[in-house]
């Protein structure tokens, strides 16, 4: 790929920042850790960019490709959930929450701990995609999609419920 | 529990972290270090490919011969 593709591919990651740093930031325990894996998001990206067809939506293709480095990474890793009482979490400062809104940090700290392919499940579910396009992007059939949207709603109902009783 | 009640906290959480710059430098380290690293890397595992398929086929051969 030439200089050219270079600059675009530039331009097009820094008009859909708020999207690889959203991502690399759901998946990650630390700001460190946030930095090392939107290093990887990036170069998947690079090497996928001469893939991109330009009849599905940038956006879309960088939610593809990047969710599925992320699970990958965290599947390699064998990590990406919080297992430790949330008390605990926020001691360690495993969150690095943003703004102060009380839906913004049930956002980050429910999703938190969620495996790392039902975060991806939900992440795209919020971002508009209906399950046959979920299923699509994330390589798991519809139903796979849906028993995964039901079990999460209760798991963050739960979530939810320890994090409004938890003093923080 | 409702996710759509969530949608609207997603948008900003978006736009908060669309406000965090990603430098020209990082996204060009990021693609370059691979660029170098990738002709190397593809050389060598054809070496490597390309030894084990002629191992295979001698051994086939042999084998074959010594029948």
């Amino acid at each position: 790929m030439g200089p050219d593709s270079k600059i675009l591919f530039v331009a097009l990651i820094r008009q859909n920042q708020g999207i690889v740093n959203s991502l690399c930031r759901l998946y990650a325990n630390s700001n460190e850790e946030m930095k090392d894996y939107r290093q990887d998001v990036l170069l998947s990206l690079w090497k996928a960019f001469p893939n991109f067809k330009e009849e599905s939506k940038i956006s879309t293709w960088i939610y593809r490709v990047a969710l599925n480095t992320l699970i990958s990474i965290l599947r390699k890793k064998n990590q990406g959930i919080l297992t430790e009482p949330l008390s605990e979490a926020f001691e360690k400062n495993h969150f690095q929450n943003i703004g102060s809104d009380d839906d913004l940090l049930v956002l980050q700290q429910a999703i938190g701990f969620l495996k790392p392919m039902d975060k991806a499940v939900v992440i795209l579910y919020l971002e508009g995609y209906d399950n046959r396009e979920i299923s699509k992007m994330l390589s798991i059939s519809e139903t796979n999609v849906s028993t995964k949207m039901n079990r999460i709603k209760i798991q963050l109902k739960k979530t939810v419920k320890s994090l409004q009783n938890e003093p923080q | 529990m409702n996710l759509n009640r969530l949608k609207p906290s997603w948008d900003q959480f978006k736009v908060i972290n669309g406000l965090m710059d990603i430098e020209e430098s990082e996204i060009l380290t990021s693609i370059e270090a691979e660029s170098k690293n990738n002709p190397l890397k593809f050389i060598s595992k054809r070496i490597v490919l390309n030894a084990f398929a002629y191992s295979l086929l001698i051994l086939a051969l042999g084998g074959g011969c010594s029948i």
